[in-house]
């Protein structure tokens, strides 16, 4: 019962967690189609948010969210490059054998990483000074009374 | 101790002082002590100090009518009151008299005296000596020590013969055996009780009989005591007194009149007065005790009546129960002395109590012989003492720290022996009724005090209500004599300095001393102040509130000293304060209120009805609390990683926005042609 009802909740996020990477797929699809240098680009450049949509599984998919907008800022300057030299075919393959320009697509995406790896952890450590502080707060209240009452209090 | 020091404390009322460098060992009596003394006021006036030794209760209750009476034939009393002789035993009290300038009578009769005919004698002793007996007697008091070596000449001459102190010791105590009518003499010689003129006169019979005889019967050993007191129960005080002695017939008939067993028949004042004015008669025949119609035998010897037989088993207490029941005793006394009242009553305490070996058994042996001798002292196993004389014997049972007396007069009471006696009164003589129905509520009193073991009761509680003079006897006070409240108090006070905390300034003997002075005569009254509870805390805050209430009855009596050792001794009191705050400032407050002296203001601090509802209300919000603060930090804990989670959770939503922040950046950038 308890697995029909656990497999019941973790069906529509598995739905919802499949819709962005097909989305993003189809995206790049209908760009090989229209506009082939774009989606070189973006192919070659979005990688590492295709790896991290694919690899998300957390409700909200945030981790998904930071990499490909930090990998989306780094690409977005080579789009432009690319789409100001007349979107050719030729200029798309100079730039993806650019290792400057790939620094520049994966740098961002691990400014995004970075992001990710950090904030929980500065988040947590906030958390458990808070909690910290809260308990030491309490406890200070409790010795006070003991003094003044003595230790029966707590009987 | 100084010498000005001394001085103050051997003056009697201002005026009279003992010399204690002047022993005047030619007037010691048992238990009472001569030493010169002096009238600051007149310093030729002869004069001699009393004081009584310790361990005796005095009869100072009777100073202000003794020092009233002024009568050639009693030493006149000009003062009496508490003094320290400086002998390193205490305070004691203490009585001046006017010197007896002619010695002692008995040495007298023993040279000069031998040649003077009875007439003579008779004139020259009982004049004076019935004229100041009618003079006490007027004022309702009894002297209770006449005895030869209590008689004096008061003149140099040798013309004026008079009786020394009575207020020196207990009531009959210093008479000799034979000077006391048949029924006090059964009694321990401190429990003859107080009497009254009757026993007075039996012995001015005595006393004039011993003179006749120069010497003074059954004083040479305990055996010829026991020979004596046989002999008068068996063949009358008279017969036995007299035995042997021959007298002029006018003189034989005035001493079967004051000798006469039958209190009722015994001469007094006027029949005395009467024959020494001329008017000679005779005392009746027949002043033996009633005799039964047929002997009782005990232990081989015929008993012709109740009190001879009572005696003899009071002396053979082991095997007396025995007989009493073997024997039927209730038959011989309802057939051979006719009563049968008193032949169903030893049926009865018989019946209802236990007749074995031990207490109990002693208990119905008591009752019988009350039942059977009611005139007579209460028996129980080695005591014997008159209803009047408890008092006098309880306190010497104390100051002598006689353990097995003092049970016993327990014993008697709870038994309620005295009872036995007062409800054989003839129920048709109302005078008699009355005053049985006042004595049995009295010892009802009594028995009520010794059942209550709570302190300020118990036999130290009867102690002091039957001797309303006595100073307080606890071990801590003892020395100072304090016969009063307030005393009691200072002498407390005074006893302060040398007392350490472990030493409790209230006993047993101090709270009944105190409860007596009070007029607390019921349990109710005293619970609240002296048993707070279990524990010292209560036992230490209950001496207070005992203290501080003796206290209320004179305020301006201020104890500084006390008081600092009381509050050395109210640590527990305060520790059982729960609050910190409180205690602190219990601490203090007690510290700055102790030197004041005032009990009742440390009482205050430390016994606050509202102050201690206050403590208890505070410790049941801060329990309350102190739960509530622990159920927070608990549910903290248990959430601590929910939250970190959470925390985290929200971290990588900043991280998001931070992308977005970074790729709306870059758009810009863009859009506005930097990059």
């Amino acid at each position: 019962m308890a697995k029909k009802k656990t497999a019941a909740r973790g069906k529509p996020a598995k739905q919802k967690g499949m819709t962005l990477p097909l989305i993003f797929l189809a995206v790049l699809g209908t760009l090989a189609i229209f506009a082939t240098p774009t989606a070189l680009v973006l192919a070659i450049g979005m990688a590492p948010s295709l790896v991290a949509v694919f690899m998300e599984n957390r409700p909200g998919a945030y981790t998904a969210k930071c990499i490909t907008a930090c990998n989306m800022a780094g690409v977005l300057p080579v789009l432009r490059d690319l789409w100001l030299t007349g979107h050719l075919m030729s200029q798309a393959r100079m730039m993806v054998g650019d290792p400057i320009v790939w620094l520049q697509m994966y740098g961002a995406a691990g400014v995004g990483w970075s992001l990710v790896w950090l904030a929980p952890m500065v988040a947590g450590v906030f958390a458990d000074a808070g909690h910290d502080r809260s308990v030491a707060r309490l406890e200070a209240r409790q010795e006070k009374l003991r003094e003044e009452w003595g230790d029966s209090i707590t009987g | 101790m100084s010498e000005a020091g001394q001085n103050e404390h051997t003056i009697i009322g201002g005026r009279y002082r003992m010399v204690p460098g002047v022993r005047l060992e030619e007037f010691d009596r048992p238990h009472v002590e001569a030493f010169g003394a002096e009238d600051l006021r007149e310093k030729d006036r002869p004069l001699i100090a009393l004081v009584a030794r310790r361990g005796r209760p005095v009869r100072d209750d009777w100073l202000r009518v003794v020092r009233r009476i002024d009568q050639p034939g009693l030493l006149r009393t000009v003062e009496g009151g508490v003094i320290d002789p400086g002998d390193g035993k205490g305070r004691r009290f203490a009585v001046i008299l006017e010197r007896p300038l002619g010695g002692r009578v008995i040495d007298w009769l023993k040279t000069d005296g031998q040649n003077r005919d009875d007439l003579e004698l008779s004139r020259l002793l009982l004049r004076p000596l019935i004229a100041a007996l009618k003079a006490l007697h007027d004022a309702r008091m009894a002297h209770r020590t006449i005895s030869l070596d209590n008689l004096y000449f008061a003149d140099l001459a040798r013309t004026r013969i008079a009786l020394g102190d009575c207020l020196c010791g207990p009531p009959g105590e210093g008479q000799p055996i034979a000077f006391e009518s048949v029924e006090r003499a059964a009694a321990l010689p401190a429990g003859r009780g107080e009497g009254g003129p009757r026993e007075d006169f039996f012995a001015l019979g005595a006393l004039f009989a011993s003179a006749l005889a120069r010497q003074v019967p059954g004083l040479e050993s305990a055996d010829a005591a026991a020979d004596l007191m046989r002999r008068r129960l068996e063949r009358g005080s008279y017969v036995a007194l007299t035995d042997r002695a021959r007298f002029g017939t006018d003189v034989g008939g005035l001493l079967r009149g004051l000798l006469s067993d039958n209190a009722e028949e015994r001469w007094g004042y006027e029949e005395v007065r009467a024959w020494l004015d001329g008017r000679r008669s005779i005392g009746a025949m027949h002043s033996t005790r009633p005799q039964a119609a047929r002997s009782f035998v005990f232990k081989g010897v015929e008993h012709t009546n109740a009190m001879s037989l009572a005696t003899a088993l009071a002396q053979q207490w082991r095997e007396s129960l025995r007989v009493v029941i073997d024997e039927k005793l209730d038959g011989w006394v309802a057939r051979a002395i006719g009563d049968e009242r008193r032949g169903n009553m030893i049926t009865q305490a018989i019946a209802a109590g236990r007749v074995d070996a031990g207490p109990g058994g002693d208990a119905t042996l008591a009752r019988v012989l009350a039942a059977l001798d009611p005139d007579g002292p209460l028996r129980l196993r080695h005591v014997a003492v008159m209803k009047d004389g408890l008092g006098p014997l309880i306190a010497v049972a104390f100051l002598d720290d006689d353990r097995d007396t003092r049970q016993a007069m327990a014993e008697m009471l709870m038994e309620g022996l005295p009872m036995i006696g007062l409800s054989l009164v003839d129920p048709n003589d109302q005078t008699k009724r009355r005053l049985a129905q006042s004595e049995m509520a009295d010892f009802m009193r009594l028995r009520g005090f010794v059942a209550e073991p709570m302190m300020g009761f118990g036999l130290e509680r009867v102690l002091y209500d039957l001797n309303p003079t006595l100073p307080c006897l606890s071990p801590l006070v003892a020395e100072a004599y304090p016969q009063t409240v307030p005393d009691l108090l200072m002498a407390l006070d005074h006893r302060a300095r040398g007392a350490g905390r472990g030493t409790a300034p209230v006993d047993r003997h101090i709270a009944a001393f105190i409860a007596t002075r009070l007029s607390i005569s019921y349990a109710g009254a005293l619970r609240g102040v002296v048993v707070g509870g279990d524990g010292e805390a209560s036992e230490r805050l209950a001496q207070l509130n005992l203290l501080s209430l003796a206290q209320e009855t004179e305020p301006q009596t201020r104890v500084p000293m006390l008081a600092r050792w009381l509050v050395q001794r109210l640590g527990p009191v305060v520790q059982s304060y729960n609050g910190k705050t409180t205690r602190e400032w219990m601490e203090k407050e007690l510290e700055r209120v102790a030197p004041l002296g005032s009990l009742s203001a440390l009482r205050a601090i430390v016994d606050n009805p509202e102050r201690r509802e206050a403590d208890s209300r505070g410790m049941a919000n801060a329990r309350a609390a102190h739960a509530q603060l622990s159920f927070g930090i608990r549910r903290l804990n248990e959430t601590r990683a929910a939250r970190r989670l959470e925390a985290q959770n929200f971290g990588r939503q900043v991280a998001a926005m931070l992308g977005y922040m970074i790729l709306l950046g870059v758009l810009a950038a863009l859009t506005l042609g930097d990059v």
